[in-house]
């Protein structure tokens, strides 16, 4: 589990090393944290709780608009940006983005980031 | 709503249409309740309206509770294409599907002036209200 743990971390502290990244956090689908890079202000808790809000809602939305499967939600605010992005069948990858980042480099960052967290725990669950 | 305003509202989803990638595009009340709309047969202005809402709720609630400052848009990205929320005024909330491949840096331009000039035909228009109740 520490091994786990510790490679979940270091996916996540790469992804957060882009410059247009601010915080990068795992969290369950249902709303709790896995592990993070989220700064002193700001509570792991309530990011993951929003996050798994943000994603059902949309997933929801995907499936009553028969968009087929649903793939990444942005939230985008006046002080920053909010990616969510599915990382397997029981995680969520989210960012927390300046308000001026370049997305396209991010969302390249997230989607590799996404695939190795789901690796990671494919491989520690045993499927 | 008076006429005027209606068809002005049309004319801006007319322009958002006319982009190859916009596949629809609707007006809808924060609350959930379709206003104008240019959305093929097959799709459900009700429904587009209602998961735009509930989209936008659990947005902005996001948006506060980590302190980011006020919403603005919110993008749902599926297979199937996606799907842009953006607050357009204090009332309106402008939907715009387009395609999964589409060109997003002209999209949310247009998508921003758009939502720019809805603010300004409905800020204010207290028949708004009543028009949609009925």
């Amino acid at each position: 589990m520490t091994d786990l743990w510790g490679q979940l971390e270091a996916v996540i502290e790469e992804l957060s090393r882009v410059s247009d990244i601010q915080a990068a956090a795992v969290v369950r689908r249902d709303g709790l944290v896995i592990t993070h890079t989220l700064p002193d202000g700001v509570d792991p808790k309530i990011v993951a709780a929003m996050t798994a809000a943000i994603v059902g809602t949309s997933e929801m939305a995907t499936v009553q608009l028969s968009q087929g499967r649903f793939n990444r939600a942005l939230v985008e605010s006046d002080e920053g940006k909010l990616i969510s992005t599915g990382a397997g069948e029981e995680a969520l990858l989210v960012a927390l983005l300046y308000k001026d980042a370049n997305l396209g480099l991010v969302l390249m960052a997230m989607e590799r980031a996404a695939r190795q967290v789901d690796e990671i725990l494919r491989r520690g669950t045993g499927r | 709503m008076p006429e005027d305003v209606r068809a002005a509202l049309q004319g801006v989803i007319a322009d958002l249409k006319r982009i190859p990638d916009v596949l629809a595009v609707s007006i809808v009340r924060r609350d959930g309740l379709p206003i104008v709309h240019s959305l093929p047969k097959a799709m459900n202005p009700k429904k587009i309206a209602a998961m735009a809402a509930a989209i936008v709720g659990t947005s902005e609630m996001a948006a506060v509770e980590m302190g980011q400052g006020d919403f603005i848009q919110s993008i749902v990205d599926s297979h199937g294409g996606k799907l842009l929320a953006t607050g357009a005024g204090e009332e309106a909330l402008l939907v715009t599907m387009v395609k999964e491949d589409a060109n997003m840096g002209l999209v949310l331009l247009s998508v921003d002036r758009a939502v720019q000039t809805i603010a300004q035909l409905l800020d204010g228009d207290e028949l708004l209200q009543t028009e949609a109740q009925t």
